[in-house]
């Protein structure tokens, strides 16, 4: 397989949007998460030769494209950064509607997209380690042993990491804050 | 919580298992056993798996990077020469004869003369008789060169201080008087020899930054091409991407390669 640049890109078809979903959500960029998609595929293309398939195609595409995350997240010393449009651009989700068909709604559509900022901003919270593993999990359907395999620590550090973030995201997007009606009259301090 | 809490009651390794599937079945059917008694475990468990409904709303905006993998061939400079592959065989044999009879003639009329002998290999043409002096030339050039080392030698003991690169200047130099005899041949070797070794250190050196150049650009030309093909990869990528054929088109080869790569 490897040179042999048609069947690689056999390969990419199949795993861009995967390694670009990731590298998005670890990111929070779309620029940077393309650049890292392309030179995540670009490495893999000169390392295949070395890839003697003991582990899996996935989990040794993913590990190439969290390295090249956590080298750019160093190397610009900066926080993921979960990008929120400026506002809701109601032409283009009318397009989006009518493209869908009758059955969504702008309001549907416009709701569905807050709650994605809203998880967004809610993942930006997590420590790396939790953030990573939560997006290995849910969005990419690794197991526990992958995962551990991927982040170098013992398997129930991945359990943890998993329970810890998905606490803070329960709190943050499940419960919502209560609130209380302040009785007539009164005056806080 | 219970007050006689079971190992598992709380524990996250055992919730997080149970919550993703990835438990043995004696951990499942514990823990189902102990979530219809806890009711804080099934909260617990509730919350997660709603929580994790929620999380499943956060997309990735739509279209690909569109990365391609494209190795060039080797570039082929066009050959300005003949093609011969255009020509009939019979037509380059003939050609060839040709050539060679009019070699042949030529070489008749102009009294070619090739030898191969101690002196190496000779070629002669002319007109009429062949020179009957040859021999004696041969010595002349051969006295002229021995002087030119010879006062080369004399310059090189007579200036032994001065540095390699100068004595090698002026032994070049002294060439052009040859008029020393009975010379050292000793330090005539030894100047021939520093000079070769000059020439083959420059040489070294000329090839080495030779090489470097040439790597270098090559390097610069790899990555302008790399960013050249990432700037249109982000530009077409978006358009391409929003087109709804081919986005089923793409969605069908997901799932093939889906189907292929379950089966390894």
């Amino acid at each position: 397989m490897g040179g042999d640049s048609e069947s690689f890109n056999q390969l990419v078809l199949r795993w861009e949007r995967p390694i670009y979903a990731l590298a998005y959500r670890t990111l929070g960029r779309e620029e940077e998460a393309r650049d890292v998609c392309q030179e995540t595929f670009l490495r893999a293309y000169r390392a295949l030769p070395g890839f003697k398939g003991e582990a899996k195609f996935s989990s040794w595409i993913y590990r190439i494209a969290l390295n090249l995350c956590r080298d750019w997240m160093r190397k610009k010393r900066r926080t993921p950064v979960m990008q929120a449009p400026e506002g809701i651009d109601l032409a283009d989700l009318a397009d989006r509607a009518a493209e869908r068909g009758p059955v969504e709604s702008i309001e549907t559509l416009v709701a569905r997209r807050q709650l994605s900022q809203r998880v967004a901003v809610a993942m930006r919270t997590l420590p790396e380690e939790q953030r990573t593993a939560i997006v290995l999990k849910e969005y990419h359907g690794l197991t526990f042993q992958e995962i551990a395999e991927m982040q170098g620590c013992p398997l129930s550090t991945v359990k943890t990491r998993l329970y810890q973030g998905l606490s803070v995201l329960r709190k943050q997007l499940v419960e919502r804050p209560r609130v209380v009606p302040m009785a007539a009259g009164r005056v806080r301090p | 919580m219970n007050a006689n809490r079971e190992p598992i009651c709380g524990d996250p390794a055992a919730l997080v298992g149970y919550l993703y599937g990835e438990c043995s079945p004696d951990e499942q059917a514990a823990l189902s056993a102990h979530l219809a008694t806890c009711e804080q475990c099934r909260t617990d468990i509730d919350a997660l798996q709603e929580t994790r409904e929620v999380l499943a709303a956060w997309a990735v905006p739509s279209g690909v990077p569109g990365v391609r993998v494209a190795v060039e061939p080797p570039h082929t400079f066009p050959s300005r020469g003949w093609n011969w592959s255009a020509v009939p065989v019979w037509a380059q044999a003939a050609a060839a004869v040709f050539i060679f009879a009019c070699g042949a003639a030529g070489a008749a009329v102009m009294n070619l003369d090739v030898r191969y002998d101690a002196a190496g290999l000779t070629v002669r043409t002319g007109w009429g008789a062949r020179p009957a002096a040859a021999p004696a030339l041969d010595a002349a050039v051969d006295a002229r060169i021995r002087a030119v080392v010879h006062a080369a030698a004399q310059q090189a003991s007579a200036e032994a201080s001065r540095p390699v690169r100068s004595t090698a200047a002026d032994a070049v130099a002294g060439g052009s008087t040859p008029t020393a005899t009975g010379a050292q041949p000793a330090a005539a070797e030894d100047v021939l020899r520093r000079v070769e070794q000059m020439l083959a250190a420059s040489e070294t050196r000329q090839q080495r930054e030779l090489a470097l150049r040439v790597s270098q650009v090559l390097r610069d030309v790899d990555s302008q091409h790399r960013s050249d093909m990432a700037r249109i990869e982000r530009t077409v990528s978006p358009v391409a991407g929003l087109t709804a054929e081919e986005i089923q088109e793409q969605r069908q080869m997901l799932n093939y390669l889906m189907r292929v790569s379950q089966t390894k």
